[in-house]
């Protein structure tokens, strides 16, 4: 209000227009660059971890009957024999470039980005299409479940949200593959088609993991679309645009769910670190060869450089697609953006 | 009578079978075309439901009957939803309590604006027409507020916007749910000249759903009068307020009117006025100079000052009122007094000491000689401690043995008029009077030397907060205690308080006897507050 004038309902300073898209690029350069920072510093806790771990990467590779000379000579050439931080430092320059160095014992002496160049397309499908289906059937469950309230249909899709957060994902897989691939003979239970060859084959085969990763997500988005909805049907403005005499639909489209989009968004995005979790389990089961099959293999045959790589992709992609939810969600919140 | 609404015997209730509870219970209403009917009763009473039953928006838990409810002739209640869409808005429209919450907070003002005009039939223009409307309610810089987002503007100003989106609707019917009680007095008088002007130019009917019998009364061609979900009383607002019929109805004006000052003020009582006397010559409780409160703005470079160079004494025994509207700051320099605050600027001397910028750990035994009472009275206390466990804590750290507490919790709620029994309930057994008189019970616990009353009754029913104001300066006078009372209310400021301060803007305007304030206001803001405050007294002539 302006101080001169008290009687006025009250001038403001409103904001200028164009400004409005310059300080939105200004919010997302923000968000990237603390993205950044978060990476920089996970990447050198992730590198911590592993060296602290116990075991020798020399003894894995050679045996345990190496002598001691091999083994200073082994870590001399990978240059396991400089302090840690000088390490992560030659490490992060060389995975900056995209090298992140060779295998020691997967794969031993190739490098570990021509063998993540045909496994992360493979994860990033079978996360992607995971994700795809959750939101589907969250979409489905949720919206039907607060539409009947208290009703049936209400209580029935809760439950099968409820059976979808308790059954764990191994568990799923296991049972999907007894019914649906062994008993019915639907889709296959081994193996793996890329999309970049045969898509409806890939849609196909791919169709049991995706959706043993995809239940437990999809039971919590639902049960939080349906909170959220019921939370947002109650706002006054929702009874105003009723009064207004707005059709039913339109209500429901752009004030109810556009208004539960925001709370929605935010939880999926914090919820994409359990598609890479349930991907590593998942791809065991089904022997898909991905990421996540890869990272296990490094951990169990202690390649560290395969372990390390793996796990700073995976965190890549966690902080990125939160980033990407949370821009999003500004975006979509005008009292956030402008 | 009643060519517009024709309600009979409208019942709605909650719930099903033993658990069902009727929150209307039979309630008549007729209403003619261009007609104002003025619906007040207190929190509770159903009026509000009457008026979302009449639209068919109550929650879907609701069950809703009349024996007649017709609209312009035709029956409501055998209307399928789908032609009762149609009705509403163009029909019948509702302009709500909270205009802040009317507006889907994601679109901007202009996309509301253009969907309503859709109903209309309209087809493009939307812009021009939007602007053409708010320029209609007094919206300045109307053009740029079309592509403004909710948050971005005052409670006021939305208000403007809510009452033009509805007028473009050019309803028959507007029914108001209390649309003036989150704004304040001056702009709330704006807001009722629009209601007048939208009446005069749409040929509409308007439902006035308040609680401000003031407001009521000089608004309102008819009154109705809810209690408890019955109509206890319809007829001409003069009838009404002059030879009310029914009890209740009598009982609700005589409140409004003691608190109005017509039948005499506490602060007038002997005692009072001996109390004043002889404390006269003591020195002041508190010295304020030039005190300024600063805080970091929200979102915004640089400070926002909450107080701006405020001087003044409290005397021993007064009841000094601050009065204000929202956001003056006048919460802001009451905590100050009790160092919740740290002053950026200025001093405050306490019983002739500076406790300016004394640390924390000093002022406890401060503390305990200042009290303050809140204005949610259901926040201010634990929910999981019973009413006798809050008031321990208060004795506890008064150092009263063990041996007395229970005795002192009891003398406590008798000098409250309350009972002993109320020891064993919860917060949310209580209803607000009780809570506040509660608070006023732990305050004075300690034994304090001034109380710090924020909007005490602002929250209560007109019915309870007479009593609890009562109590409040009886206890003020009985303990000699200073009181420092904010409050944004007139009526009240003009009923309890020796002397007024008015603060604008973080700036103390005047502060005077309040006879001289409110009979000679020396500024134009104070001016301006008096001639926007409908008094009841005068409105009806008693």
């Amino acid at each position: 209000m302006s101080q001169s004038d008290p009687v006025s309902g009250g001038s403001r300073s409103l904001p200028a227009r164009e400004r409005a898209g310059y300080r939105r690029l200004m919010l997302l350069g923000g968000k990237l660059l603390s993205a950044l920072v978060l990476l920089l510093v996970g990447s050198l806790v992730v590198f911590l971890t592993i060296q602290a771990a116990p075991g020798s990467a020399a003894l894995s590779v050679l045996g345990e009957q190496a002598t001691p000379e091999a083994v200073a000579a082994f870590e001399r050439r990978h240059g396991l024999d400089q302090p840690v931080l000088v390490q992560y430092l030659a490490w992060l320059g060389n995975a900056l470039r995209g090298d992140f160095g060779v295998s020691l014992s997967i794969a031993s002496g190739q490098q570990i980005s021509s063998l993540m160049a045909s496994k992360l397309p493979t994860t990033l499908f079978l996360g992607a299409y995971a994700l795809v289906l959750a939101i589907a059937i969250s979409l489905v469950l949720g919206i039907y479940a607060a539409r009947h309230r208290g009703k049936t249909g209400d209580t029935v899709a809760t439950s099968i949200s409820v059976l979808g957060i308790s059954m764990p994902d191994f568990w799923l897989s296991y049972v999907l593959i007894f019914f649906f691939g062994l008993s019915l003979g639907w889709f296959p239970t081994y193996g793996y088609v890329s999309p970049f060859v045969d898509l409806p084959g890939a849609l196909h085969a791919g169709f049991l993991p995706a959706l043993a990763i995809a239940a437990p997500m999809a039971a919590v988005f639902s049960r939080t679309l349906r909170a959220v909805l019921l939370e947002t049907m109650t706002r006054p403005y929702v009874t105003a645009a009723r009064s207004f005499g707005l059709k039913p639909r339109f209500v429901f489209v752009h004030f109810i769910f556009r208004n539960a989009l925001i709370p929605y968004l935010t939880i999926i995005g914090l919820q994409i670190r359990y598609i890479l979790g349930g991907v590593v389990v998942v791809e065991r089961i089904f022997g898909i060869p991905g990421m996540g099959s890869f990272m296990v293999d490094g951990a169990f045959l202690r390649d560290l450089p395969v372990l390390l790589a793996c796990t700073v992709t995976f965190l890549a992609i966690v902080v990125l697609v939160n980033t990407l939810t949370d821009a999003l969600c500004s975006f979509l919140d005008p009292r956030r953006s402008r | 009578m009643g060519d517009l609404v024709d309600l009979k015997q409208l019942r709605v209730s909650f719930g099903k079978g033993e658990g069902r509870t009727e929150v209307l219970k039979g309630v008549d209403v007729t209403l003619s075309r261009g007609e104002i009917l003025g619906i007040i009763g207190e929190s509770g009473s159903g009026k509000t439901m009457t008026g979302l039953a009449l639209l068919r928006l109550l929650p879907q838990t609701a069950t809703v009957t009349a024996e007649r409810m017709d609209f312009e002739g035709s029956d409501l209640q055998s209307m399928p939803d789908r032609d009762f869409d149609e009705l509403r808005g163009v029909s019948m429209a509702m302009v709500f309590q909270d205009p802040v919450g009317s507006f889907n907070p994601c679109k901007t003002i202009g996309w509301h604006f253009e969907h309503a005009l859709r109903r209309t039939g309209r087809t493009e223009g939307f812009r021009d027409e939007t602007v053409r409307l708010l320029n209609e309610v007094g919206v300045r810089r109307a053009d740029e507020t079309v592509s403004l987002y909710p948050h971005q503007l005052s409670g006021g100003m939305l208000q403007r916007a809510l009452i033009a989106l509805v007028a473009s609707l050019q309803p028959r019917l507007i029914v108001a749910d209390e649309p003036t009680t989150n704004l304040d007095k001056i702009i709330e008088k704006q807001v009722l000249d629009l209601f007048l002007d939208m009446r005069r130019k749409l040929d509409a009917s308007v439902i006035f759903v308040t609680h401000d019998m003031p407001v009521a009364a000089s608004f309102c061609h008819r009154i109705a009068v809810m209690n408890a979900g019955e109509m206890v009383e319809i007829g001409p607002t003069e009838q009404v307020f002059r030879s009310p019929r029914h009890p209740y109805t009598r009982r609700l004006i005589d409140t409004a009117l003691e608190l109005a000052g017509v039948k005499g003020r506490p602060k007038a009582s002997a005692a009072h006025r001996a109390l004043l006397e002889a404390r006269a010559d003591e020195p002041p409780l508190y010295k304020v100079r030039d005190l300024s409160i600063t805080f970091r703005g929200p979102g915004k470079r640089g400070l926002f000052r909450a107080i701006d160079g405020v001087s003044f004494d409290v005397m021993p025994g007064e009841i000094l009122g601050i009065l204000g509207e929202s956001g003056s700051g006048k919460t802001t320099l009451g905590r100050t007094l009790l160092r919740l605050y740290d002053p950026a600027e200025g001093s405050i001397t306490y019983r002739g000491r500076d406790i300016t910028h004394l640390p924390e750990r000093r002022l406890r035994g401060f503390r305990r000689e200042m009290q303050m009472i809140f204005q949610d009275p259901g926040g201010s206390f634990n929910p999981r401690k019973t009413i006798g466990g809050s008031l321990r804590e208060a004795l506890v750290a008064a150092d009263v043995p063990a041996s007395q507490i229970p005795g002192r919790i009891t003398a406590l709620l008798e000098r409250v008029e309350l009972q002993a029994l109320h020891a064993e309930r919860y917060a949310h057994e209580m209803s607000g009077g009780q809570l506040q008189r509660v608070a006023i019970a732990r305050a004075i616990a300690l034994n304090p030397k001034v109380i710090v009353a924020d909007e005490a009754v602002s929250k209560l029913d007109v019915s309870v907060r007479a009593g609890v104001l009562n109590l409040l300066t009886d206890i003020q006078t009985e303990m000699g205690l200073s009181m420092i009372f904010i409050t944004h209310d007139l009526d009240v400021a003009r009923h309890v308080c020796d002397r007024i301060a008015v603060m604008y803007h973080g700036k103390l305007l005047e502060i005077g006897p309040t006879e001289d304030v409110f009979t000679n206001p020396a500024t134009d803001y104070t001016r301006s507050l008096l001639a926007a405050h409908h008094n009841l007294a005068d409105l009806i002539g008693a």
